[in-house]
């Protein structure tokens, strides 16, 4: 197997997590696959070896890296505008805390009650809705969305809490 | 207000607000604790996105394409370099070529955003454009982002001349002349506030 069949192969078995990674401290699905395109560009015009025991935590460590540096780029205006962490500089992220948290919040999201509340996270996080226009569509004001997004919080809150 | 209302009305509009404001309240233990479960709640629903095994060959196509990925980024310094440097000059020439073949509403309307000119040192005569397109090649003449008080100062319409050589102030200063109209330049953002409630 040539060195460029061998990576081929990585990229394939880890694309989908280290896509993933990326998406969950960018937000963004074009940066995302650029910082996974990235990585494996430099594997290729380099002789790096990867071993196949480490080549996971490798591949995940470039990503993380790789994001970080995207975000200690951006101005804090930017940051909060793309909501990204702000304590990626000095934390460390344990990467199955990091999944498991993941997990508990998608589990959460799936409980908010009243529903109001849930599609009020459902509308800003995953269709992208400003909250004003969350507010015109749902015929209420933006301090009425603002309720219910601290009340949904709460809740999340206390369900990692639990969890 | 209270304090996280306004940290969410800050997250509407990041820009609006100087690093020092975001510093401020980001310092609140309970704003920022907010803030950091709402980046989480985000990448909880960025993690449900499904990865196709047909995404992942494109991925690798474009990875090793021999000489379309080179060329591909070629192009994009190209394009990334006259987004910078030429904006304005770009711009206006978008618009020159419009307004040689105006739409139906253009026509209709009999406006054009700018009075063609022969060299790029004199100014720039913006024609009954609203306040929106003006900005967008002003400030991206000076590199500076625009933010608007609301949207309705947006369609404001201007027949204003810009000489691109005078600093971002000496325009501010022209266009701050209108009554009622307050654009301010702060940390490289172009506020743009009415003293009072404005009719487009």
């Amino acid at each position: 197997m040539t060195r460029k069949q061998k990576l081929e192969t990585l990229f394939r078995q880890h694309y989908r997590q280290m896509y993933r990674l990326a998406a969950m401290l960018l937000h963004d699905d074009a940066e995302s696959k650029d910082i996974v395109h990235d990585v494996f560009a430099q594997l290729l015009a380099s002789s790096t070896e990867l071993h196949e025991d480490t080549a996971a935590a490798f591949l995940l460590t470039s990503v993380r890296n790789r994001c970080l540096n995207v975000i200690r780029g951006r101005k804090i205006q930017e940051r909060v505008q793309r909501l990204y962490l702000l304590d990626l500089d000095t934390t460390i992220i344990p990467k199955d805390l990091f999944r498991e948290e993941t997990k508990a919040l998608t589990k959460g999201i799936n409980l908010l009650a009243p529903p109001v509340c849930r599609e009020v996270v459902e509308l800003h996080f995953r269709d992208g809705l400003t909250f004003r226009e969350i507010a015109l569509r749902l015929g209420v004001s933006e301090t009425t969305v603002y309720k219910h997004l601290r009340h949904a919080l709460q809740q999340l809150r206390e369900h990692l809490k639990k969890d | 207000m209270n304090k996280t209302d306004l940290l969410f009305q800050m997250m509407e509009q990041p820009q609006a607000y100087t690093e020092q404001q975001w510093q401020e309240i980001l310092s609140d233990e309970e704003c920022r604790e907010l803030y950091t479960l709402m980046a989480k709640t985000q990448s909880a629903f960025d993690v449900q996105k499904e990865i196709d095994d047909e995404t992942i060959d494109d991925e690798w196509k474009r990875l090793t394409a021999p000489s379309g990925h080179k060329w591909l980024r070629i192009a994009a310094m190209f394009v990334g370099f006259l987004l910078v440097s030429g904006i304005a000059i770009a711009a206006i020439y978008m618009i020159q070529s419009r307004s040689v073949e105006p739409t139906r509403t253009e026509a209709e309307a009999n406006f054009s955003l700018f009075t063609p000119h022969s060299s790029p040192q004199e100014p720039v005569r913006f024609s009954n454009a609203s306040l929106d397109s003006v900005l967008s090649v002003v400030s991206h003449h000076y590199h500076h982002a625009v933010c608007f008080q609301n949207d309705t100062l947006r369609q404001l319409r201007f027949t204003i001349a810009w000489d691109s050589i005078q600093p971002l102030a000496t325009f501010l200063e022209s266009v701050n002349e209108f009554e009622g109209l307050q654009l301010v330049d702060t940390r490289d953002t172009i506020f743009v506030n009415a003293e009072k409630e404005v009719q487009p």
